[in-house]
């Protein structure tokens, strides 16, 4: 590789993961708080149906959950004829598309870890709070989000690294559109089948960098305060 | 006026309390373990749901399942001290105290936080976290923290049983007297039969998720058809005021409704100063005829009211002195050698009373 290759370097795949990964977590975190919330409160038969539909994604390959997700998704599926309805374009190999089968993928190393804050979070607080005065939102910003602190964090920074090492989903979703819908994984895959090995070397280090500082972040923070 | 019906179903327990207390002075929920004693604390508070709930404090009526009316525990202005108080990790005592405070207190109260603080001792703790606390320590600083937050009616879950008899003494006249300083009424939950006869000036007697008495406590306390008088520890309070001191013999004279009493005491009180006094059954023997040249300091003239049997060969009376109820418990043999009746006249020897130290 001459210097003028990689002077005009593409990093965008990488900007697109951070991209995704961060909008991903962020709707995750509001979305899976209250999903938590609600499976923890009571264990009722319908709950824990809920519970393991959550943590299906798990066990799945990411193939057979990127090819639902295209169905559902594509022109002919659900979420994808009310899009095409909306606007004219179903969520196939789009962004949007991406960032709903992430949430999908991603949902349970969200929920596991706030569902297991919940279940520790002794109900005397609130109601001790509730008797100081305290109404459901004050509740939640003055007691439930500062004792769940270390959940939420968890439950954030593995979201996040889950988003962007994500491969089967994106590639089955998304189709590998330079500058739209492929990401660094993919990306990665495609400068080794092209044996670029030095730019599957960069993005690849780039991508071990983000996640081990995101770790070591998240464990740092959360052990101090154990 | 708290006037309440409840009905509840939790797995095998089954409650139906329905009661009026009055909305002043110190009511007690007494009852034995598993006797739903929490759960109707918690039921007046608002943090039970399911149940079949009707609350009104005054004319405002806070919970009626057949109107969808639900004021939540917040709304209530309900201050509640439970028996194990919880804090949130990492809180400084300040911290813990001013939660209430800032959300509750009318501005024009807002400097007396110090001065509240002085008064229950914890000016030096301010600045600790409350993970260091001690036992008593914790059920001081949320006795403060519910008080901080300017309740109208004080629940109290056993807030003192896992603390020892000395402190608990201390805390008990510290809530004593912030209950004649400032007229919160309070509902005081306890399974200690000594801390119910002291505190209540109205008892519930709560049984297996039923109400089994409601009343004074004078009266129930003295009712030997209830459990509170059957009991070996069995005592009734006095009320009474100070009327002189006698330092060379160390004793205090008080009068009641019905007549006076000796107590020792090592020190005067202020003239009138009204003192609450707890006289154990064990205390009070009986003759038909006013004793001579006898040791007991106090020589009654009362009336048996009533009188009943118990098991181990002895008999519970109870007696009246003017109006004011005493409780006495004799061997069966005295209560037949001394043809005791009710209506019939004795006089009762009070042994020890207890100067309320709290």
């Amino acid at each position: 590789m001459s210097a003028a290759a990689s002077a005009v370097f593409d990093w965008s795949p990488l900007a697109l993961s951070l991209e995704l990964a961060s909008i991903t977590t962020v709707l995750l975190l509001l979305a899976g708080t209250p999903l938590a919330w609600w499976l923890v409160r009571r264990k009722t038969l319908a709950r824990r149906a809920v519970t393991a539909c959550v943590m299906l994604p798990l066990a799945l390959p990411p193939t057979v959950l990127g090819f639902y997700l295209l169905l559902a998704l594509g022109p002919h599926g659900p979420l994808g004829a009310l899009a095409e309805r909306w606007s004219g374009a179903s969520f196939a190999f789009t962004f949007t598309g991406l960032v709903i089968a992430s949430m999908v993928y991603s949902l349970p190393l969200v929920v596991q870890p706030l569902t297991a804050g919940f279940e520790r979070l002794d109900a005397h607080h609130l109601e001790t709070a509730a008797l100081l005065g305290a109404g459901p939102w004050d509740r939640l910003a003055s007691v439930v989000l500062p004792l769940l602190r270390a959940d939420l964090l968890t439950a954030a920074v593995l979201g996040f690294i889950h988003t962007f090492g994500e491969f089967g989903v994106v590639l089955m979703v998304g189709g590998d559109i330079p500058g739209r819908t492929r990401v660094l994984s993919l990306a990665i895959y495609d400068h080794v089948q092209a044996l670029d090995y030095r730019e599957a070397n960069l993005l690849s280090a780039a991508a071990v960098g983000m996640s081990f500082t995101a770790l070591l972040l998240l464990y740092l923070i959360t052990q101090r305060r154990r | 006026m708290l006037t309440f019906r409840f009905q509840l179903r939790q797995g095998g327990f089954d409650l139906d309390a329905q009661g009026v207390l009055p909305a002043q002075g110190r009511s007690v929920i007494f009852g034995p373990s598993a006797a739903g004693k929490t759960t109707l604390l918690r039921l007046m508070a608002g943090l039970e749901r399911g149940a079949q709930a009707r609350i009104a404090y005054g004319d405002e009526l806070w919970e009626d399942r057949e109107q969808g009316v639900r004021i939540p525990p917040h709304r209530r202005g309900v201050g509640l001290v439970f028996q194990h108080p919880v804090f949130l990790p990492g809180n400084t005592v300040e911290q813990a105290l001013r939660y209430g405070w800032r959300r509750r207190q009318p501005a024009e109260h807002r400097d007396g936080f110090a001065a509240a603080v002085e008064r229950f001792g914890l000016g030096a703790q301010l600045r600790r976290r409350v993970e260091t606390l001690s036992g008593g320590e914790r059920q001081r600083v949320a006795l403060l923290r519910a008080l901080l937050a300017a309740p109208r009616l004080l629940l109290l879950d056993e807030p003192f049983s896992g603390i020892d008899a000395e402190l608990r003494a201390t805390l008990l006249h510290a809530l004593e007297a912030l209950h004649a300083a400032e007229a919160l009424p309070m509902i005081y939950v306890t399974h200690s039969a000594e801390e119910a006869v002291r505190f209540a000036d109205h008892l519930l007697l709560l049984e297996a998720g039923r109400v089994r008495a409601l009343g004074s406590a004078d009266a129930l306390a003295a009712d030997v058809s209830l459990p509170l008088a059957r009991r070996p520890d069995a005592a009734v309070a006095i009320d009474t005021e100070f009327v002189q001191h006698d330092a060379d013999d160390g004793v205090s004279r008080l009068a009641f409704s019905g007549g006076e009493l000796w107590v020792t005491a090592s020190r005067p009180r202020e003239p009138g100063a009204r003192l609450r006094v707890l006289v154990h059954a064990r205390d009070v023997s009986l003759a038909r005829t006013r004793p001579q040249a006898s040791s007991i300091l106090n020589v009654l003239p009362a009336q048996v009211a009533a009188l009943a049997e118990l098991p181990d060969a002895a008999v519970v009376v109870s007696l009246r002195i003017g109006a004011t109820p005493l409780l006495a418990r004799v061997s069966r043999r005295s209560a037949r050698e001394l043809e005791l009746r009710p209506g019939c006249a004795v006089y009762a020897q009070v042994k020890g009373v207890a100067l309320q130290n709290f």
